[in-house]
């Protein structure tokens, strides 16, 4: 099914346009949930919605989709104005001409797969001959042949999402907006599931905006990540430039599960500086305005430290207090000072005092 | 391994007297119109036979069958006016922008909660021949253009005046609507309207199929209405066949009667059973009927939500809020007619003789006792009985069918069969003096509304509290006071409120049973109608509607929400 994803023999017209989200506003109630969001979504590229709950990110979605109406900034797509606040334009969802897979799928229980994919087509007076043939190719495509008289209470998780992904694109929709659209499948299906999404997207040529709680998610799947916080936004940029280089500590402890300890700042060298923690000199980079003399977060991702060889500088010691087996490694945990210190390594340790490694590059200080 | 003795704090032999007391009460009536209906005297004449004469003169006589045909019609008209109406509003209320919901909401529910003969009677003072309505049309256009007194007529008001039972229905199912379903149909392009009748009205078939069958049962069972609008051109159906029967054949018709109350129990009975059996045969694809879900973001009617407005309110105004005010404003005239002046006519004197009267006077201290001690009786026993249903296994399903069976039988029926009881039984017959009688009679009759009141209650709760509490050492009879109780407590108060209401606005159960000392409104406007006093029937219809409005906003204050039949 996921070979027959990759021909995508169908014609499909990859929409030229871009969604842009200007200054975005959205109040709910006493609640200012979006604080001015600005975010760009290119053609056929595929963005996540990244963030913890409440961040706003499905609020973003649902304004998007015209299912909320914001208070305030613009959504536009190419030329047209999906939302102004200062001119009160406001499109209904339904002249928007938007794909959307909801978090529970939302398929209609009283109509069968076939119905529920050609309901949009329906509504566009698409003559009945091209719908069949739209349908059929659709459901041929995601692998739900011979699927098409069942009603979506006789199916399984994933092929109710195949279904709605199905239902989404049968119009051919300008944009793909996704809402957690792997968080209904047990968790051995969505591994797999993010493969096959991502190429499926890709196939259609279609730009998607999809939310996730999910980090690992986002970044198989996405093009690039939008990083919300509180109804800001954090950091837009591809999976790797936010690990690598994030911009904020929000980021940097967001992706990952990172150690994040304070350090005395001690000197700056251009980006690098120059920290104590417990005793120890360490270099890092400087991803703010440090203040030497004042503390800084140092953020250790777990899978950058490792055990120091002989004469190995910028280096940590530590006893030992905790060692974990996970299977496929082990996990540490280091007593540094006052900060506990999550490392891993293949193989258990021998010793009950461990000297741990990082290259300055990888450790990233900032501002406290 | 699973203990099979019940949590329940009933052992089997209180259950087992509680489902006999149950069975005596519901099928004691249906028994003795059937043993009635198959004789050919009084049960009480010593010269009697069994013989089918009673069935064989009734279905031969034109008047049943078109009585029957009217019946028929008029539910049949009920459903065709009352189910768009009401699933309509329902949608536009619950689902849509519609200013003033609240307000609307509010009102549509009145009509469940004023009897059907008040309504009957406000038609007529409204837009009868001369009625306030009628004669500002007629000085307008030099005519009235309708009449209220034809068969379509009477089919159209009583449509008009069950629109808020369809309307519950469907609402607390629309509430159930997962409004991503909605969404969904939005964001693939469909226009508010669309998504109703595409995907929020299909969803809840279920609820339109169960309120269609509830208008054709209602239809058959209704009294009040075809007794007041039928009168003046002879329009029987059957339950004013089966009341003016003695007038019709002149003599005591005791086995016809009872030929009739079965029959009509009969039909009824198949009615019951079609409504299950259709909405049992859509579970699954459909939202189920009941419980209210959460409230969702609302769908805009752009423009138009004032005209939707405009037509809610024009229905309101022609169904309720005109009709009752006519009621209202003829207790305060003396008469009424073209070019009468009002100041002239104004008078509180059909007050003044409510309560000069003893029978009058007592008709509201009766229906106020009735309604708050019976109302409290009648409680404890449906708590009983709901309690039964869920942990009583076998005998829970015995009492859940029993207790299901009144449904079938008309309050004027059941008000009939309890008569013959009380003549029949002579330990009990002094009883029919008192008002205990209407209290038996309206807890048989109000015993599915009640049940099914207490039994959504009690699943609310659940019953892991009690089972903490039984884990934790109490017994069952303690557990079930101190952990289910306390939390029942809302839902008890809910059935009371609306069993008090209930209880004040029934008024055909009271029609046979009722006897001088144990007068009740509704009865006695029944009982009236015939000698033709407007004025005092206005005035305690009046009193009704203000003792029923009274409690049911002050129950509307606490929350109450209320519930269909």
């Amino acid at each position: 099914m996921v070979r027959k994803a990759l021909d995508g023999q169908e014609v499909v017209t990859a929409s030229a346009e871009t969604l842009r989200v200007e200054a975005l506003e959205v109040r709910l109630g006493e609640n200012l949930v979006l604080k001015g969001v600005d975010l760009a979504v290119e053609p056929g590229e595929i963005v996540a919605l990244l963030g913890p709950s409440g961040s706003g990110k499905t609020t973003l979605l649902r304004a998007v989709a015209g299912l909320l109406r914001p208070t305030g900034g613009r959504i536009l797509l190419g030329k047209e104005v999906f939302f102004d606040g200062e001119k009160g334009v406001f499109l209904p969802p339904e002249r928007r001409n938007l794909g959307l897979v909801f978090q529970s799928y939302a398929l209609w229980p009283h109509r069968t797969v076939y119905e529920n994919v050609a309901y949009g087509l329906r509504l566009r007076k698409v003559p009945e001959k091209a719908v069949r043939e739209r349908v059929l190719g659709l459901l041929d495509r995601l692998g739900l042949t011979g699927l098409e008289r069942r009603y979506p209470g006789a199916l399984s998780g994933g092929q109710q999402q195949r279904v709605s992904l199905a239902r989404a694109l049968a119009y051919d929709p300008k944009l793909l907006l996704l809402d957690e659209p792997l968080s209904n499948l047990d968790a051995k299906l969505r591994d797999q599931a993010r493969v096959w999404l991502r190429e499926t997207l890709k196939a259609t040529g279609k730009a998607a905006l999809f939310v996730t709680h999910d980090q690992g998610e986002a970044m198989a799947i996405a093009d690039r990540i939008a990083l919300l916080n509180e109804g800001r936004m954090e950091q837009v940029g591809t999976p790797e430039e936010l690990y690598r280089n994030p911009k904020t500590l929000f980021v940097a402890d967001f992706l990952g599960n990172p150690n994040v300890v304070e350090a005395l700042v001690v000197g700056l060298e251009g980006s690098t500086a120059r920290l104590e923690l417990a005793g120890f000199p360490l270099r890092a980079r400087a991803m703010g305005a440090l203040v030497p003399g004042r503390l800084a977060k140092l953020v250790l991702r777990p899978e950058a430290l490792r055990p120091a060889g002989v004469g190995e500088v910028n280096a940590l010691e530590g006893a030992l207090a905790h060692s974990l087996y996970l299977g496929s490694h082990y996990e540490h945990w280091v007593r540094v000072g006052d900060a506990l210190l999550r490392f891993y390594s293949p193989l258990p340790l021998g010793e009950a005092r461990v000297r741990l490694a990082v290259d300055p590059e990888a450790a990233l200080a900032y501002p406290g | 391994m699973v203990r099979k003795a019940p949590l329940a704090p009933s052992v089997p032999w209180p259950l087992a007297l509680l489902t006999g007391a149950v069975g005596l009460l519901v099928l004691a009536p249906i028994g003795i119109l059937v043993y009635q209906s198959l004789l050919t005297a009084p049960f009480f004449a010593p010269a009697k036979r069994f013989a089918l004469e009673a069935y064989r003169y009734v279905l031969h006589d034109p008047y049943f069958l078109e009585a029957l045909k009217n019946s028929f019609l008029i539910g049949l008209g009920m459903v065709l006016i009352a189910v768009p109406l009401g699933s309509l509003f329902a949608f536009l209320v619950t689902k849509t922008d519609l200013p003033f919901a609240r307000l609307f909401e509010l009102l549509l529910l009145a009509p469940i909660f004023i009897s059907a003969i008040i309504l009957g009677i406000g038609f007529i003072v409204a837009f009868g021949p001369s009625g306030v309505v009628s004669g500002w049309v007629e000085s307008l256009l030099g005519h009235v253009p309708w009449t209220i007194y034809t068969l379509p007529a009477i089919a159209v008001i009583a449509g008009l005046t069950h629109v808020p039972y369809v309307y519950l229905y469907v609402a607390s199912t629309i509430q159930n609507v997962d409004a991503s379903l909605e969404e969904a149909a939005r964001v693939a392009g469909a226009r508010p309207y669309q998504v109703a009748l595409s995907v929020t009205l299909p969803l809840v078939r279920p609820a339109l199929v169960y309120s269609g069958a509830l208008m054709l049962l209602l239809g058959f069972e209704l009294f009040g209405l075809p007794l007041v609008l039928g009168d003046a051109k002879g329009i029987l159906v059957v339950t004013t066949y089966l009341y003016r029967l003695t007038a019709i054949t002149g003599t005591s018709a005791y086995h016809l009667m009872a030929a009739v109350s079965v029959l009509i129990v009969l039909i009824a009975f198949t009615l019951v059973l079609l409504q299950r059996y259709l909405v049992g045969r859509m579970e699954g694809r459909y939202v189920a009927i009941g419980a209210r879900g959460y409230r969702t973001e609302r769908l805009p009617l752009g423009r138009l939500r004032y005209v939707w407005a405009f037509a809610l309110a024009l229905y309101l105004l022609v169904a309720v809020v005109l009709p009752v005010l006519g009621v209202v404003f003829r207790s305060l005239v003396t008469s009424w007619g073209p070019g009468v002046d009002l100041r002239e006519v104004f008078t509180l004197g059909h007050y003044a003789e409510v309560f000069k009267l003893p029978n009058l006077s007592r008709a509201v201290t009766n229906t106020l006792w009735v309604a708050a001690f019976g109302g409290l009786v009648a409680l404890a026993f449906y708590l009983l009985v709901a309690l039964g249903i869920q942990r009583g296994r076998g005998f829970g399903r015995v009492l859940d069918y029993l207790a299901g069976l009144p449904r079938a039988v008309p309050g004027l029926i059941t008000g009939l069969a309890f008569l013959w009881i009380f003549l029949f039984f002579k330990p009990i017959a002094p009883w029919r003096n008192t008002l205990f009688a209407l209290v038996l009679a309206y807890t048989v009759v109000w015993m599915p509304y009640g049940v099914r009141l207490l039994t959504a209650a009690l699943l609310q709760v659940g019953r892991e509290v009690e089972e903490a509490a039984r884990i934790a050492g109490a017994s069952p009879v303690r557990a079930f006071l101190h952990g289910t109780l306390p939390l029942l407590k809302g839902g008890v108060l809910t059935a009371w409120f609306l069993l008090f209401i209930q209880f004040v606005r029934e008024y055909s159960t009271g029609v046979y049973l009722m006897t001088a000392g144990t007068e009740v409104l509704g009865a006695q406007i029944v009982a009236l109608w015939g000698t033709g006093a407007v004025d005092v029937i206005a005035a305690l219809a009046t009193l009704q509607v203000l003792i029923v409005s009274g409690v049911f906003l002050l129950a509307n204050r606490l929350g109450v929400r209320p519930q269909g039949l």
